[in-house]
């Protein structure tokens, strides 16, 4: 098989690439490189024509109507007497009030952090985005937005796993091309190559007696190239990045671009994104999971509220990441998306239920950023009598992106199996 | 060069969608030992060799016949106070006492109960009506009480009492919003995970007219507050009739007259438990943590009549999953990252004086016990637990070096080699290890690999340790 090459081929490589860190290349570089740089830098233009692509999830179902409230609707407000953001020019509505984007939609002033982005063109909004299934479970609907069709048994596959196996490796020195951020693997990574799950990249080795360290090691990697699949890839794949991720110094990373990112395990997440990124070792996607949205109950939309503080994480959590990596010119493009928005209407917990219609954004040098893509329905007219309308499938987004952005435009069919997307020009 | 070339790596053809297994495997006793255990031990499978199969696996399903006192000593003692306690005396203790408790109770019986079978149907069912340890509410105090009342005396009983007391218990009414269902204010949360997660299935048959419909019949389902008196119904179960209701309802096409106040609820809990939906469901997930993930429709089929015929009696459809006649062979299981630690500390006969310094190994696996946020529960996949591989080597690593303060695994001729003759070889460790940790099952591809890390100067005493710590994070120690 394939993958017991692939794994011959990595350590070559690893090897290769060390020899190459010392002989040289990287002597010229570590003159200017700063000091968390991977002692083993060396050319960074494999990935210039394509992005690295970082994939967030707001699992629980984001309520988009308050984190880009339709403050021109008015059906907004007679649907959320209580929970509605109030309107940019409602001077006398004592609670903080939308940031206007463009007449029309706003932003939660929890999210104000992304006006940044949003004005410099690098930030776009995609308004009642979503999945065209009406289911409501958090847990199906998040599976098909991650294998990219909803309701097929027979797919085990991501989207993006998808795009990894059928696209060129970028990078072909890299020993891993994905990484989701977190204990399990995201399905929207399950089957690419070279893709792991780490909870924290800066804490990524094998301990015990640092004298025995290489050759434990040496038996792991031994024991397990005889191992079944899954273990003997993922195993194979393990003892690779061990040696990358312990390259690249993320103690001493110092952002860029007055970037402040806080201590919270999104912005961590980000914060090491951003440093791996930089370290140029060939990661080509990053898969981030930010929970705590599912607000059936006094979701506090204000400041003090859980809701509040949840969008506070995600838009500083952007705005750092923004101007650490966007505004210093690395290709990346950040999707960020949920499994489905929530009812249009307020319930009586001060909460919203499971509902349909959602919000998406985009961040990239290359994203037609400072605009609300996307055809409102309106809130007068409910799906099912209550939610906010899809009319932008979410495979339109994501689709552009993999085609566009990450170059792989030939294979959609098979990343997004049984759909033709249409482009909505969200990319330059 | 002018004919383009796809680079040999770069696939034209996508492969196949395969869902990751492990493949199938023939079981043994020692296989059935890991299946229905957090882990063989030798002692277990000496037993088991005596007893015979069938009477192993008929003592494992009736439990109550196990004697655990010596557990049950341990538990009722100054290292446990909470896990007796009632709701009123629970709420009075500091949230993380509770909770450091129950998670360290949870290890310590996984690893020392002699019910072993019992204590995997308490970590299935811990799952399948997950409750987060850690969510804002109730449950860092309360989610004890769940657990000695809804989960453990069910384990081996029957479905329909557990649903029941699962939809009674003010920790799950808490976690998914039922308490704040009313008839002006309906919250739809507990409706559907009811259905969606914990009877029928996401695909049982009911629409979102059916969650609207049971979240009606389910308002008023609360608990009384921390201010109530009698103190002593704090944080029970609560039917608040001025919060009901009271309209007709139907509910999967039956129809629930007006008026039937706290009924309307109980009927609903009926109707799913005796719904087909619900068997078939109940069947597919103890097959999948039990027997493999892929089972066939017909060996679902075959659990789902059993569950029907006995109005759930999950010891019987445990019994017919054990024996099952589609035995042969058997699909791999992975053990998920608790399982595999509980499994190495059974087979290296660990001391376990402070469980808690354990914590910080079980969060970094991804499985500290009951700290899954979202209502599905830990998942139970393959795929799920085979890419974070890293610390369960360094579980093994640890463990030998003693890292874990109050936990000690004796592997010197005094424990653990006792009996090997002196002087001490690579191959009649390996031996050992094979012996202790795999009944005898250890691939021998593996077994070479490790008597060639003890190679080629005589043992010492570190390197033993470290080969057993080694064969901790081995291959074949993953799997179930």
């Amino acid at each position: 098989m394939s993958q017991d090459c692939n794994a011959c081929h990595e350590y070559q490589m690893l090897n290769r690439r060390r020899f190459l860190g010392v002989s040289g290349l990287a002597g010229l570089s570590a003159l200017a490189a700063p000091a968390w740089l991977p002692r083993v830098a060396f050319a960074s233009s494999h990935i210039s024509g394509r992005d690295v692509i970082v994939s967030i999830y707001l699992r629980g179902a984001a309520d988009g109507l308050t984190l880009v409230p339709p403050f021109g609707d008015p059906a907004y407000y007679t649907l959320r007497p209580t929970l509605a953001i109030p309107r940019p020019d409602d001077l006398a509505n004592p609670n903080p009030r939308a940031i206007d984007l463009n007449g029309y939609f706003g932003l939660a002033p929890a999210m104000a952090p992304l006006l940044e982005a949003y004005q410099a063109g690098t930030f776009a909004i995609v308004h009642a985005a979503g999945s065209p299934d009406s289911s409501r479970s958090h847990f199906d609907a998040q599976r098909f937005m991650e294998v990219g069709k909803p309701r097929d048994p027979s797919l085990y596959t991501g989207w993006l796993g998808r795009h990894l196996i059928t696209a060129n490796q970028a990078d072909p020195n890299a020993v891993a091309r994905a990484i989701g951020i977190g204990y399990q693997l995201q399905m929207t990574l399950q089957g690419g190559p070279k893709s792991l799950p780490i909870p924290d990249l800066t804490n990524y080795g094998l301990t015990g007696p640092s004298g025995t360290r290489t050759a434990r090691l040496n038996y792991l990697n031994t024991a397990y190239a005889a191992a079944t699949d899954p273990l003997r890839a993922s195993a194979a794949n393990t003892y690779n990045t061990i040696s990358v991720l312990n390259s690249i110094n993320f103690g001493s990373y110092v952002p860029q671009g007055g970037a402040a990112y806080s201590n919270s395990s999104f912005q961590r997440a980000l914060r090491t994104t951003a440093a791996l990124i930089k370290a140029d070792v060939g990661v080509e996607a990053v898969a981030i999971d930010r929970g705590g949205w599912d607000t059936h109950s006094a979701q506090g939309n204000l400041v003090g509220g859980s809701l509040y503080g949840t969008m506070t994480d995600l838009a500083t959590g952007l705005q750092a990441f923004h101007r650490d990596i966007v505004q210093q010119n690395w290709n990346v493009t950040v999707v960020v998306m949920s499994e489905f928005g929530r009812t249009a209407a307020e319930n009586d917990s001060l909460g919203t239920d499971h509902g349909h219609g959602g919000v998406m954004f985009l961040m990239g040098r290359n994203i037609n950023g400072g605009l609300v893509h996307g055809t409102w329905p309106t809130l007068s007219s409910l799906y099912q009598n209550q939610d906010l309308h899809v009319t932008t499938d979410f495979r339109d987004v994501l689709a552009e992106v993999v085609a566009l952005r990450l170059g792989n435009n030939a294979n959609l069919s098979t990343v997004f199996p049984g759909y033709t997307p249409t482009f909505r020009g969200l990319t330059t | 060069m002018s004919i383009l070339q796809a680079p040999k790596h770069y696939s034209l053809i996508p492969p196949p969608e395969m869902k990751p297994t492990g493949g199938r495997i023939p079981i043994s006793l020692v296989g059935m030992i890991n299946r229905t255990s957090f882990g063989f031990t030798q002692a277990e499978h000496h037993r088991a060799l005596a007893m015979g199969h069938a009477a192993y696996l008929n003592e494992q399903l009736n439990h109550e016949t196990i004697d655990d006192s010596t557990l049950n000593t341990r538990l009722a003692g100054a290292e446990f106070p909470t896990l007796a306690m009632t709701p009123e005396l629970l709420s009075a203790v500091n949230t993380s006492d509770v909770q450091n408790q129950i998670i360290r109770s949870r290890l310590i019986r996984a690893v020392f109960s002699r019910r072993q079978l019992f204590e995997r149907m308490v970590d299935f069912w811990s799952d399948h009506f997950n409750i987060w340890l850690f969510e804002d509410g109730i449950a860092g105090n309360q989610k004890t009480w769940d657990d000695s009342t809804v989960i453990r005396p069910h384990a081996l009983g029957y479905f329909p009492a557990m649903l029941s007391a699962s939809a009674h218990s003010p920790t799950m009414l808490d976690y998914l919003n039922n308490n704040t269902n009313t008839a002006t204010g309906p919250n739809q949360n507990y409706a559907r995970e009811l259905m969606e997660l914990h009877s029928l299935g996401v695909d049982g048959g009911y629409t979102q007219d059916d969650v609207i419909q049971v979240a009606r019949c389910f308002t008023g389902w609360t608990y009384w507050g921390g201010s109530t008196n009698p103190s002593s119904i704090r944080y029970t179960f609560r039917f608040n009739a001025g919060n009901h209701d009271n309209g007709q309802k139907i509910v999967l096409g039956n129809i629930i007259p007006a008026g039937g106040g706290q009924q309307d609820g109980e009927t609903v809990l009926q109707i799913l438990a005796a719904h087909p939906s619900t068997a078939n469901y109940i069947a597919k997930k103890m097959l999948r943590h039990f027997w493999g993930e892929n089972p066939s429709a017909d060996h679902i089929a075959s659990i789902a009549a059993i569950y029907t015929r006995t109005q759930g009696d999950i010891r019987a459809m445990m019994r017919a999953v054990l024996n099952t006649p589609f035995n042969q062979p058997w699909e791999a299981k992975l053990k998920r990252p608790f399982h595999h630690m509980a499994s190495a500390l059974r087979a290296l006969s660990a001391t376990v004086t402070t469980p808690g310094n354990l914590q910080t190994q079980m969060t970094s696996s991804g499985h500290l016990p009951f700290n899954w946020q979202t209502p599905d529960g830990y998942p139970d996949t393959i795929a799920a637990w085979s890419g974070l591989l890293l610390p369960r080597w360094n579980f093994g690593a640890s463990l030998m070096n003693s890292s874990f303060s109050g936990v000690s695994v004796d592997a010197t001729v005094t424990g653990l080699l006792a009996g090997l003759p002196a002087p001490l070889t690579a191959v009649a460790i390996v031996g050992r290890i094979n012996n202790l940790m795999f009944g005898g099952t250890m691939p021998a591809n593996e077994q070479i690999a490790l008597t060639t890390y003890l190679l080629p100067n005589a043992p010492t005493s570190a390197k033993i340790r470290e080969a057993f710590g080694l064969a901790v994070g081995s291959p074949a120690f993953q799997w179930a």
